[in-house]
């Protein structure tokens, strides 16, 4: 018999870490190692039976949507004579489909749904604008605001987890974020419009922001002491 | 054909809605035995012998406002244990009896729900069926009063359901306690769950309670409260109240037979915040907490306050599917948010002696749950104590602490574990 020196408690053999520190126990016997274990290698079939689960899901909402989709087609040549809105509707349905698929296979990390939601949007633009014959606002429009939304939203959620305990910080990053959020989507928005890039409207918002940000930084990394007394004295309860 | 059914207790309406992948509600009760088990002959016991618990017989379905056990066509069949304990079974699924046994190599195992028994009517069922296989084995011994035969049937005291039988109607309930302290661990996965059972003798462990005039469960129950109080004060975790739930077999203060649930919880606690406890300290506070509350005007107010909540008419109106959504945070806010970990001792087992030679030991695990993830089970058989912790959880500090003070004390501790 065995016993761990760090814990002084008997174990049924030497030659493993104790089942309580982990401390390695000498194997000083030497033998009765065969002795039998009392619990058999586990087995989880837990995420065997989830995953099933989420596959069913899935079948379950891809024949609705098909039969979704069929109703559309159906119906649009019967009143119209020819594929007209069926050809949009259709087209957002598969690409809905898309979005549950990447959801259902939920790797629990955040930026591979980011990335995986943001590819599925840029494609069902692309496709909406194709369907219209050329293309008219995909590149000037759809793609800047995707990837802009893809980045401002990684740097978001990459900065919450550095920031988590400091609040002030944190909020004053998604200030600046959302300033620059701004400038992107006036910036392709006139572009797509004049053709020129016309910044107004950001500088109203983004200023302030920006300020506001600038403030709560400082008030992170110094807050006066006499602000501090004054907020005491008028708040005090 | 007309199919029996009843309705489930107190307690089991509740754990038969809160039980999910994790929290699955079972517990384990097993035996090891000197030789190998026969699962022919396991089966062949388990099938004569579950005539005799025709409220064992049964699986859970949902009415459309409450859970209810009915009467199973089907037949159980022992199965070689393979997964973690206590988990990968659905006690709802259409079929599945509340319980389920378990062989592997020299140990029978037989894991209930909380919504059907508590440990008296497991353990009953555990020693009845291993009366029975060892009657089939060929061996032949004298039954007790605690085993139930296969010839016989069952009375109709054993499946009384004695929380509503106390109850009495417009009795002051007891106040609620608030939060208290939680292990800052992370889980495990869902359907890990480890198990980690150190054995000592019974005489050593009570004399030296003897010395400190108190009883076992008290001497456990203080060890365990000085256990975590100085795991607390070691790692700096931020202090709330340690509130221990230690279930109290109902059976010994009222005359009941049931093999039903029947057990309250009794919370003693003890606040870290208000200053440093020695061990003496803690053991004449959980002394004198036991002697006034293990009373029958006190136990009366708990089964008040549990049972009036059940009988709640707006609570009772939710279909069962709502009860579903609402029954697990009314667990948390008013169940497991309250305690730090439990502790339940099963008490003494004893087997007629031609068994005793044929059975080397007996242990229970306590019921995985999210809530609380650490939880003690004592049950001591042929002069040993198998103390069973089970956890989801890979900390070791709180049992690593608790075993070395048991080792302080000069007690020989025996370890075994499923997780290495």
């Amino acid at each position: 018999m065995a016993y761990c020196p760090k814990c002084g408690v008997k174990v049924d053999q030497g030659g493993k870490n104790c089942p309580l520190c982990d401390f390695p126990i000498p194997d000083i016997e030497g033998e009765d190692n065969n002795a039998e274990k009392p619990f058999p290698t586990p087995e989880n079939v837990y995420p065997k039976e989830f995953k099933e689960i989420k596959k069913r899901i899935l079948k379950n909402i891809t024949v609705i949507f098909m039969l979704a989709i069929l109703v559309m087609i159906i119906e649009n040549i019967y009143l119209q004579g020819s594929l007209t809105w069926a050809k949009y509707s259709v087209a957002s349905t598969v690409f809905l489909l898309g979005y549950i698929t990447i959801f259902l296979n939920f790797i629990p990390n955040v930026y591979f749904y980011l990335v995986a939601a943001a590819i599925n949007t840029t494609v069902l633009l692309f496709t909406l604008d194709m369907l219209e014959g050329d293309l008219a606002w995909f590149f000037s429009l759809g793609l800047p605001l995707v990837v802009g939304t893809l980045i401002i939203s990684v740097i978001s959620v990459f900065m919450y987890r550095r920031l988590r305990s400091k609040i002030l910080l944190y909020i004053g990053v998604n200030m600046f974020l959302a300033a620059a959020y701004f400038a992107i989507v006036e910036a392709a928005v006139t572009r797509h419009l004049t053709q020129k890039l016309d910044l107004f409207w950001s500088y109203i918002g983004g200023i302030p922001l920006v300020t506001l940000g600038l403030a709560l930084f400082y008030f992170h990394f110094y807050f006066p002491a006499v602000m501090k007394e004054e907020i005491k004295r008028r708040f005090h309860i | 054909m007309h199919r029996k059914w009843f309705r489930l207790d107190n307690a089991g309406r509740l754990y038969a809605s809160v039980s999910n992948p994790r929290d699955t509600t079972l517990f384990r009760v097993s035996a090891t035995l000197k030789n190998k088990v026969d699962e022919n002959k396991l089966d062949i016991a388990l099938k004569n012998m579950i005539k005799r618990f025709p409220y064992f017989n049964t699986h859970i379905k949902k009415g459309i406002f409450w859970y209810y056990a009915e009467e199973n066509e089907k037949k159980p069949v022992p199965v070689e244990e393979k997964y973690y304990p206590c988990m990968n079974y659905d006690i709802i699924k259409r079929h599945n009896f509340p319980f389920r046994v378990l062989y592997y190599k020299k140990r029978i195992s037989v894991e209930f729900t909380h919504a059907i028994t508590d440990g008296t009517g497991a353990l009953f069922f555990l020693r009845s069926l291993l009366f029975e296989y060892f009657k089939l084995m060929g061996i032949q011994a004298k039954p007790d009063e605690s085993i139930a035969l296969a010839e016989e049937t069952a009375s109709d005291l054993e499946v009384e359901d004695s929380f509503s039988k106390y109850y009495i109607k417009k009795y002051p309930v007891a106040k609620r306690v608030s939060k208290a302290f939680h292990f800052p661990y992370r889980l495990f996965p869902k359907g890990v769950y480890s198990i980690v059972t150190g054995t000592v003798e019974i005489d050593q462990i009570k004399s030296i309670a003897k010395d400190m005039d108190s009883t076992l469960t008290e001497f456990l129950c203080a060890l365990y409260f000085k256990s975590i109080i100085d795991v607390i004060e070691k790692r700096g975790y931020k202090k709330r109240p340690v509130v221990l739930n230690v279930p109290v077999n109902l059976r010994n203060l009222y005359p009941s037979k049931t093999m039903r649930n029947f057990f309250v919880s009794l919370t003693p606690s003890i606040d870290p915040r208000l200053g440093e406890y020695s061990f003496e300290e803690i053991l004449r506070y959980v002394k004198n907490f036991m002697e006034i509350q293990v009373d029958t005007k006190y136990i009366n107010q708990m089964i008040s306050r549990n049972v009036k909540n059940e009988r709640n008419f707006i609570l009772r109106t939710f279909p069962a599917f709502i009860k579903d959504l609402i029954m697990p945070w009314i667990y948390h806010f008013y169940g497991e948010r309250g305690f730090t970990s439990g502790i339940s001792n099963m008490g003494l087992i004893k087997m007629p002696l031609e068994l005793e030679d044929e059975i080397e030991k007996f242990e229970v695990y306590p019921a995985p749950s999210s809530g609380n993830i650490l939880k003690i089970t004592t049950v001591g058989y042929n002069g040993r104590l198998a103390i069973s912790f089970g956890k989801m959880t890979y900390e070791k500090e709180i049992e690593r602490t608790f075993f070395r003070k048991l080792v302080e004390f000069g007690i020989k501790v025996e370890i075994e574990t499923n997780l290495e």
